[in-house]
C-alpha cells in the first residue's frame, strides 16, 4: 500500500482525543508499520537500521500528534516524518549498507528457485537504489515507489519543486545506468 | 534534387527521465512527444525509464528476502512493543521534565525571602548586642531520596522523590516478574503481539 492509497481512519481517533488510548495507538501502528518500514528500508538499505528508524519515526509521530492539523494528511505527515528520520540518519552516518541475509526465507507457495530469483531481483533493485545519493534515493522512492506527486516529494524533502525534479531525474538516470551495466 | 536530411538532436536524458512519468511541463512534454515519434533511440530510452519505474513499483510492497514469512511477523511484534515502550518512557520523561512550580517559581522567591530575613536579623543583632547569640534560621535542603523499584498490579515503577517512571503491562495479561538482588525487576508477558520482556533497573 502506498501513501497515496492510505486511509486515515485510525488517525482520526488519535486527533479527536487529547489522551489517546493505547488501542488507538496500536491500531495506528499496526496499519502503517509495514508501509513505513518498507519506505525507510528502501532509503537506508538494511533491515537493522530500518527497524530502529521505523520505531523512532512512530514514536516521534505519536508524541507530536498535536502538530497534525488535518487528519486527511496523516499518511503524508507520517511519511514525511519517516523520510526525515531516515535522511537524518544517513546524514549522521554518511554511509549506506547493504541487505542482510540473517534469516532464511520462508515461503511455501514458491519453489526454492522462484524464491531465489525473487530475492535476487529484490537485492538487485536495492543495490541499484544504493548507487544514488540519499536525497536522490529518497526522491525516487517517494515519487516512483510511493507514488507521491512531485509537489509532495518537495515538501517532504523540504526543498523546491525544481530541486526535487533534479533529484528525481538524476536518480532515474543513475538507476538506468546501473541497470544497463548490470543487465540480466 | 538533393534532399538534405538534418538529424534532429536527441532529447537530453534529464528530460526523458522526467517525461517518463509525466514530470515535464506541458510544452516540454509536447516537444519530447514530437521527437519520440521519429527517433527510435530516444523512444527506446524513454521505454527503459518507464520499465525501470514499473519494476521498482512492483517491488514496493515486497519485503526483503530476509523478512519473508514469519520473520516479518516477529520483527513487527518487536517493533510494536518497542514503540509502546518508547511512548511510555517518553510520557514519563516529559512529565518529569516539566518545570515544577516548587522548583522554578517558589524557590527563588523563598531564597529571596530567606536572604531578606537574614539581612534583617543581622541588622537587628547589630542594633541589639544581646541578640548576637540568637540562632539564625538556616534553610535545610531535603536530601534526594534514593530510587525505589516497585512492581504492583499491571505496572513496574521506579520512583525517586517526586519523579517516577512507570512501565505498564496490558491489563489482564499474565505477567511473570523476577526480582534480582542488583536492583532490577524483569517483567515477562504474552500479548497479541507476542512475548514482551521489560527490564527496569534502579540506579
Amino acid at each position: 500500500m502506498t501513501a497515496s492509497q492510505w486511509v486515515s481512519a485510525p488517525m482520526s481517533d488519535l486527533v479527536d482525543s487529547p489522551l489517546i488510548s493505547q488501542d488507538a495507538q496500536s491500531r495506528f501502528v499496526n496499519e502503517n508499520l509495514r508501509r513505513i518500514f518498507l519506505q525507510i528500508y528502501r532509503i537506508v538499505g538494511n533491515v537493522a537500521d530500518a527497524q530502529d528508524l521505523t520505531q523512532e519515526a512512530f514514536i516521534k509521530a505519536l508524541s507530536r500528534q498535536e502538530q497534525l492539523k488535518d487528519e486527511k494528511k496523516a499518511a503524508h505527515w507520517l511519511s514525511r516524518i519517516a523520510t526525515n528520520t531516515a535522511l537524518d540518519f544517513l546524514r549522521r552516518n554518511s554511509r549506506v549498507s547493504f541487505c542482510e541475509m540473517e534469516f532464511a526465507p520462508e515461503r511455501h507457495s514458491e519453489s526454492p528457485e522462484e524464491i531465489l530469483l525473487r530475492s535476487e531481483h529484490q537485492d538487485y533493485l536495492q543495490k541499484g537504489l544504493d548507487t544514488l545519493s540519499p536525497r536522490e534515493r529518497a526522491a525516487l522512492v517517494l515519487r516512483d515507489v510511493e507514488d507521491l506527486p512531485a509537489e509532495e516529494v518537495a515538501r517532504q524533502l523540504s526543498c523546491s519543486k525544481a530541486t526535487v525534479r533534479s533529484h528525481i531525474a538524476n536518480g532515474r538516470i543513475k538507476f538506468r545506468k546501473y541497470a544497463t551495466r548490470n543487465a540480466r | 534534387m538533393i534532399q538534405l536530411k538534418v538529424p534532429a538532436s536527441h532529447i537530453p536524458q534529464t528530460q526523458l527521465a522526467l517525461y517518463s512519468r509525466g514530470d515535464l511541463g506541458f510544452w516540454h512534454r509536447k516537444v519530447v512527444e514530437r521527437h519520440l515519434n521519429h527517433c527510435e533511440e530516444c523512444a527506446g530510452a524513454a521505454v527503459e525509464f518507464i520499465q525501470l519505474q514499473e519494476s521498482l513499483r512492483r517491488s514496493s510492497d515486497r519485503m526483503p528476502a530476509a523478512l519473508e514469512g514469519s520473520a516479518w511477523q516477529t520483527l513487527a511484534s518487536e517493533m510494536s512493543a518497542n514503540i509502546r515502550l518508547g511512548l511510555s518512557a517518553g510520557e514519563c520523561v516529559s512529565f518529569a521534565g516539566k518545570p515544577s512550580r516548587v522548583a522554578f517559581v517558589s524557590r527563588p522567591r523563598l531564597s529571596l525571602a530567606l536572604a531578606g530575613l537574614t539581612v534583617l536579623a543581622v541588622l537587628i543583632a547589630m542594633e541589639h548586642p544581646a541578640l548576637h547569640r540568637a540562632p539564625v534560621p538556616v534553610p535545610v535542603q531535603a536530601q534526594a531520596e534514593s530510587p525505589t523499584l516497585e512492581a504492583s498490579g499491571d505496572e513496574t515503577m521506579v520512583t525517586s522523590g517526586d519523579r517516577g517512571l512507570s512501565v505498564p503491562a496490558p491489563a489482564g495479561s499474565n505477567v511473570i516478574r523476577t526480582v534480582s538482588a542488583h536492583g532490577a525487576v524483569r517483567s515477562r508477558y504474552v500479548d497479541d503481539t507476542g512475548v514482551t520482556i521489560v527490564n527496569v533497573y534502579a540506579e
